[in-house]
């Protein structure tokens, strides 16, 4: 008998990086690397799952602006022709490597799997949302959506109408792409504040994801601590809480199963080692990044680098599923014994975790689900599902929380970001005036102040206030808030003077194209 | 009879020019004179705001923009002794019994536009005032920030008699300090072997 539940959720978002105006460009790479390592993987492994009808449950947020990119010709045609690349590059690779036999059968084996990713992008014709939407239709995979460029909602808590509209835009937008409206929101970073509840409501949100204090801090204390949802008690949304101990044992690279020896490394590329001459075409701009084949397992402390080897790495993976799924069915077992109701274990993970930070992650969420369907103590899970069988929840306010480090708002606000707060409040306030002055406004005011939203919108993602912390690529970050502010706010001038640069706002409008039926009304 | 009368008002009309305008900082200000002085606020965005935002359970974040105008307005009403003898503030107050309490006082240089204030009151409600110390320590509003929840970072006292915490479910969590939280950054900043 099945005595509890586990709810696996991925949530798989990249922040807008679409870059029409620059041929090869850097940012979109994010997009593409995800694309090649994660999502076609999992499309792949959850397809042959359902081919091969073995019953599994599973949650999946796609975000907004990755919607967004994935059904982009520009983008889909970059990426044909970035896929076709390193399948002339893994070629190439056969080729160098072909007196180095522990390169050379990894050279082939990166070739196989560029080709195979490259077949599934054609099969689906390019679209993966239509890949993603059918895996959705099958009734296994559950698909919800985040906010619409990843804001980070706690710290839009003053601006009620701005906090809304990038919930209510991405449900509307996923809406366009899907056809039915999610009965639950990723929030991004699991950020939630006390009020944000209401919001959700409003909006006909039926649940949520917290992290683990979220839900231990909240009032009254909740009977099963995280092994429950709670339901905020005003708004009757449902809170589910972030399970810690399988969390760590995914996400920790140092404690985690990512970071044993066996695994391939990420972190050791061909880009940065071979001849650049060699490399140049595919690179951008002849600046050396990943390309994706990596030779190297990460190898113990203090020893060289070592050539990796897949059927090692591949029987890792499966020792590690069979080791979460002990874990599991340990912790299940001991809260079974006095809980008057089956524990929920909720796993959040972000995607693109499995397969671009961890390689061997799709293999081993692959070997998961297959060892769960016949598993007699975990009952896989979604929130969804788990809501229809259990309604009567205890009434408890989480606390403010987020997954990020320190668990507060202390990634999206310290010495490195905090300046960007001013100006985000200043823009969406003036804004917010400029839409109530213009009830009826004309086409081209009315195309210039839904722009104007859209830049508002793009200035706000999470990730910039991300990046300009952990210092990787903050000159980017700090590029993308400001022109976005920067756009807006000459939107904004010329509305004021009548003056609208028609062809401009035209170009603004190509470049920045996300969320095309947008109508900035929804914010006054 | 009319010249002495003419010249009594005269001396008086001189007396009330002298104190509203050499030495307004003097009189006492009214209740009503500093909503006035809000009021004066023109509602725009580029007036009279201040903005409090959570860091983490022990440190607030504010940024404020108080426009050049309510300042000169200030100095003619208080005259320009009055600003310079005066003291820009912030207070903070404890708005989670209902009735707000001033909980913090902290002296700001109104020409930088934010700050980060130490709180170290997990759970409370608060909201900030910014506005200025006169020397006869009057204080006058120049603006006021909506109320924000800061984190708890206890398990709550409250409990509900038809949902008592089952010791199976807290087993792991005994403590509030063996509480830690994993993300994206641990697998970017933690990770062994990197290419460093």
């Amino acid at each position: 008998m099945k005595r509890g539940y586990l709810a696996l959720i991925l949530h798989a978002h990249l922040p807008f990086v679409r870059h029409p105006e620059k041929i090869d460009s850097l940012e979109e790479r994010w997009l593409f690397e995800a694309i090649t390592e994660s999502y076609i993987p999992l499309i792949r492994i959850l397809n042959k799952l359902i081919d091969q009808k073995i019953e599994f449950k599973l949650t999946l947020s796609l975000s907004p602006p990755l919607i967004s990119m994935l059904r982009d010709p520009l983008l889909q045609q970059r990426y044909l022709y970035h896929i076709n690349n390193l399948r002339e590059l893994a070629q190439m690779e056969i080729k160098r490597t072909n007196e180095l036999p522990e390169y050379h059968s990894l050279a082939h084996m990166y070739h196989d799997f560029f080709n195979e990713i490259h077949k599934t992008y054609l099969f689906y014709n390019r679209d993966l949302i239509s890949a993603f939407k059918k895996l959705g239709k099958s009734g296994k995979l559950e698909i919800i959506t985040s906010a619409a460029t990843h804001g980070y909602l706690p710290l839009m808590v003053n601006q009620h109408k701005i906090a809304k509209a990038q919930i209510q835009i991405a449900l509307d937008f996923f809406e366009e792409h899907f056809g039915y409206r999610p009965e639950g929101i990723w929030l991004p970073e699991c950020g939630y504040y006390p009020g944000l509840d209401h919001i959700l409501q409003e909006l006909k949100i039926k649940y949520f994801i917290v992290d683990t204090h979220g839900i231990l801090f909240a009032t009254p204390r909740p009977r099963y601590a995280i092994y429950a949802p709670v339901t905020c008690p005003e708004s009757g949304v449902v809170a589910f809480g972030r399970d810690l101990e399988s969390s760590k044992e995914v996400w920790s690279a140092r404690e985690g199963y990512p970071g044993d020896f066996d695994y391939r490394e990420f972190y050791r590329d061909i880009g940065y080692e071979l001849d650049l001459d060699y490399l140049k075409k595919f690179l951008p701009c002849k600046v050396r990044t990943d390309t994706g084949i990596k030779y190297w397992r990460i190898s113990g402390k203090n020893e060289p680098k070592q050539p990796y080897i897949p059927k090692w790495a591949r029987e890792k993976a499966l020792i590690h599923a069979d080791n979460f799924i002990f874990n599991r069915e340990r912790q299940i077992e001991r809260l079974s014994l006095n809980m008057d109701r089956p524990p929920i274990i909720v796993s959040p993970y972000d995607a693109e975790l499995f397969g671009h930070w961890w390689f061997e992650g799709p293999q081993w969420l692959d070997f998961l689900l297959r060892k769960l369907a016949k598993n007699n103590t975990i009952k896989l899970t979604t929130p969804r599902d788990y809501l229809q069988s259990f309604s009567n929840l205890q009434p408890s306010l989480p606390s403010m929380s987020s997954w990020g480090q320190g668990g507060y708002n202390q990634v999206w606000l310290n010495e490195n970001n905090s300046w960007i707060y001013e100006h985000l409040y200043k823009a969406a306030r003036k804004l917010i005036k400029f839409a109530n002055r213009e009830p009826n406004p004309s086409p081209l005011k009315r195309s210039a102040l839904n722009q104007a939203l859209r830049e508002l919108l793009l200035a706000q993602s999470s990730d910039w206030a991300f990046i300009m912390k952990t210092g990787t690529t903050v000159e980017y970050a700090r590029f993308r808030t400001l022109k976005h502010l920067s756009n807006l706010e000459k939107l904004l001038r010329e509305i004021e003077e009548q003056k609208i640069d028609d062809a401009w706002l035209a170009r603004l409008e190509q470049q920045n194209n996300i969320f095309p039926c947008l109508d900035y009304k929804i914010i006054i | 009879m009319w010249m002495l009368l003419l010249l009594i008002a005269l001396i008086a009309t001189i007396i009330f020019i002298y104190f509203i305008t050499v030495e307004p900082a003097k009189k006492h200000v009214s209740e009503e004179a500093q909503k006035s002085l809000i009021n004066q606020v023109p509602d725009s965005f580029k007036n009279g705001e201040i903005t409090v935002l959570v860091k983490d359970p022990n440190t607030i974040f504010t940024h404020w923009d108080i426009p050049k105008d309510i300042l000169n307005k200030f100095q003619a009403y208080y005259g320009k002794s009055a600003w310079e003898n005066s003291e820009p503030l912030i207070r903070v107050y404890d708005l989670s019994e209902g009735k707000g309490q001033q909980i913090k006082e902290v002296p700001v240089d109104l020409r930088a536009n934010n700050c980060y204030i130490e709180i170290n009151r997990a759970g409370i409600i608060l909201n900030l005032e910014l506005g200025i110390l006169l020397p006869d320590r009057s204080f006058i509003t120049l603006a006021r920030s909506e109320a924000v929840s800061v984190p708890a970072t206890k398990f709550s006292n409250v409990i509900d008699p038809f949902w008592p915490p089952l010791e199976t479910a807290w087993k792991s969590f005994s403590t509030e300090n063996n509480i830690d939280t994993v993300s994206s950054q641990n697998l970017i900043e933690n990770r062994p072997h990197s290419r460093d």
